[in-house]
């Protein structure tokens, strides 16, 4: 799936000096040594890369709510949703802080449990239903995420987090990316 | 370890690094309880949390529910019903009663998301006089666990160094106001002494002028006084050292009669002088 | 010319100078003001002067006589023996001794010789005795 146009991977080395900067910046905010497929796969076009890129950086990597809980949002709705490519990319980065989780270990399943704090299971649950069934969203739901402790400025990341995913399973599906070898080489 | 427990860990794990570092970067309480408001809820459940920091009869109390919190500083008047319970047994508890409960609350300003059934209290002393009562208002969808004790241990180590520390820096900011205040107000002192002194050197120079001048005052009274005398007594003298070459005639016709003038001169000088200086001494006296 | 408010100074002074020298013409004065304003006509070889007297005392005089340019020769007589005032007859260049009172024979004799050695360096030998 590969070859489909328009979405060719562009790899460093053959990257425009303009690409390249946007690679590095990746690179550097995600502390990875390689360029994601998912950012590759959009080399050809420095313009839906650079906003693109902006788009997950300021939604995923910068804000003040906890990234493992925006790992574990993405996870999840990419995983029920059924986007390999994210679910397997997120599972890594929300293993990476910490000890594996183990290859069946089923997010939604574990954080019902009570021993998550009420913060986590309510954000993992609001913004996975903001993701897939957005129409569905009412101000219970907002509620629930403000009883759990969040602020207004943390509800609003929190939430953008949905946006976010809808964009990266999107762009991993129809460009038919197949999961970073080093990706898998950091969690084995 | 199940995997929940691992999954719990591994949560916490980053969430307790989060609420350390977050709560290092604090300067001052009300960015403790800032923290406090934004760490704690990603490291166990509660309907509230109160932390009651106190040295030497000086108490901080933080009381935090999901959607606020405060910190008011003062006396032990500022401790709770379970609180002051703690405060004497220093036996961690978990108590269940009501009653209690209820009349823990009743200073409690804040709203809570369910009515609590047990408040998990601790009473961690860090030294003979301070140290910190920490409890846990749990009940409903949110349960304090087990599994969460040692999480809150580490958070209240963390806490209790970092109250410690912005006490200390106010103490030391406002002993240094102190030692300002000293300093200038001894500042001042000096400033007051150093013009004492130029007054006093300033009088010490006039009276010395005044003495130099009276002292030239003097000098040149006498020596006044002296040409005065010296003036007729020369003529006496005079009178005699030329006697011997003039004739017994001269003398008695001549001489004589001057020498009676000039006698009377120098009579009159001395009366003069002598006049004048009892008139000074009576002017000065 | 004998300048001295003591009338009784001049008058020993007169009797003295005239049993030195005969012919001498001698003229004195109690009042200095007056001695000055006949300084020009009188025009005397030999001047006495006292220092301690009223209204014009000698230094007045004798500041006088500098400024209006009168070279007639003085010798002060004073009862002053102080260092200050003798210092201070050097300035005027026609004072040519300074003698403290009282008159002695041996001071009469010394103003004997001043007098006729500067009378013949001026050239205006009074008559000896």
């Amino acid at each position: 799936m590969q070859s489909n146009y328009p979405f060719t991977i562009v790899p460093y080395e053959e990257a425009t000096p303009e690409v390249k900067l946007i690679y590095d910046d990746t690179k550097r905010a995600l502390g990875l040594p390689f360029v994601l497929n998912w950012f590759a796969c959009q080399g050809s076009n420095p313009l839906l890369l650079q906003g693109n890129w902006t788009k997950l950086r300021t939604t995923l990597v910068e804000g003040s709510v906890p990234n493992l809980i925006k790992q574990l949002i993405i996870y999840n709705v990419s995983a029920q949703r059924g986007c390999q490519y994210c679910a397997k990319a997120h599972a890594v980065f929300a293993n990476a802080m910490g000890k594996s989780l183990g290859d069946n270990f089923v997010v939604t399943e574990n954080l019902d449990s009570d021993l998550i704090p009420v913060s986590y299971r309510t954000a993992v649950k609001v913004v996975t239903k903001a993701a897939l069934q957005s129409a569905s969203v009412t101000a219970t739901d907002f509620e629930q995420l403000a009883d759990a402790g969040f602020d207004q400025g943390e509800i609003q990341e929190l939430m953008a987090q949905a946006d976010l995913v809808n964009m990266l399973n999107t762009i991993a599906d129809i460009s038919g990316i197949k999961i970073d070898n080093a990706l898998l080489e950091i969690d084995s | 370890m199940s995997t929940v427990l691992a999954f719990k860990y591994r949560l916490i794990y980053e969430s307790l690094s989060r609420f350390s570092s977050a709560l290092s970067r604090s300067t001052t309480l009300d960015q403790v309880r800032q923290c406090l408001q934004g760490q704690i809820k990603y490291l166990f459940d509660y309907q509230l949390v109160r932390f009651s920091f106190y040295q030497q009869g000086y108490y901080v109390t933080f009381s935090l529910v999901p959607t606020g919190s405060n910190v008011v500083c003062g006396s032990a008047g500022l401790l709770w019903k379970h609180e002051q319970i703690l405060s004497e047994s220093h036996v961690p508890a978990i108590l269940d009663d009501a009653a209690l409960i209820a009349d823990s609350l009743q200073p409690s300003q804040l709203r809570l998301p369910e009515k609590p059934t047990q408040i998990w209290g601790w009473h961690v002393a860090f030294s003979a006089d301070s140290g910190l009562i920490v409890s846990v208002f749990s009940g409903g969808d949110r349960q304090f666990q087990p599994a969460d004790v040692p999480i809150l241990r580490i958070a209240v180590e963390n806490l209790y160094a970092k109250i410690l520390s912005i006490k200390l820096i106010e103490e030391l900011g406002s002993k240094q106001q102190e030692l300002q205040l000293a300093l200038s107000n001894l500042q001042e002192k000096n400033d007051v002494i150093a013009q004492l002194v130029a007054t006093q050197e300033a009088v010490i120079q006039y009276r010395t002028q005044e003495l130099e001048h009276k002292n030239t005052r003097l000098l040149e009274v006498s020596r006044q006084h002296a040409h005065t005398i010296r003036e007729p007594l020369s003529r006496i003298l005079s009178l005699a050292y030329l006697m011997e070459t003039f004739s017994a005639e001269e003398i008695m016709e001549e001489m004589m009669p001057m020498l009676v003038v000039t006698s009377h001169d120098l009579d009159k000088a001395l009366q003069q002088i002598i006049s004048s200086i009892d008139a000074d001494l009576t002017t000065a006296g | 010319m004998l300048v001295d408010d003591s009338a009784i100074c001049n008058l020993m002074m007169k009797k003295v100078l005239s049993r030195l020298f005969d012919n001498l013409k001698i003229h004195d004065f109690t009042d200095p003001e007056v001695a000055y304003s006949e300084l020009p006509t009188i025009n005397p070889s030999l001047i006495f002067l006292d220092l301690n007297m009223p209204e014009l005392d000698g230094w007045g005089f004798l500041k006088q006589m500098q400024e209006s340019g009168q070279k007639n020769r003085v010798i002060i007589l004073t009862s002053s023996t102080s260092t200050l005032d003798q210092a201070r007859c050097a300035s005027f260049s026609n004072v040519i001794a300074y003698h403290t009172k009282p008159l002695t024979q041996a001071l009469v004799n010394s103003l004997m010789q001043t007098f006729q050695t500067e009378s013949f360096s001026a050239g205006r030998l009074p008559a000896t005795p």
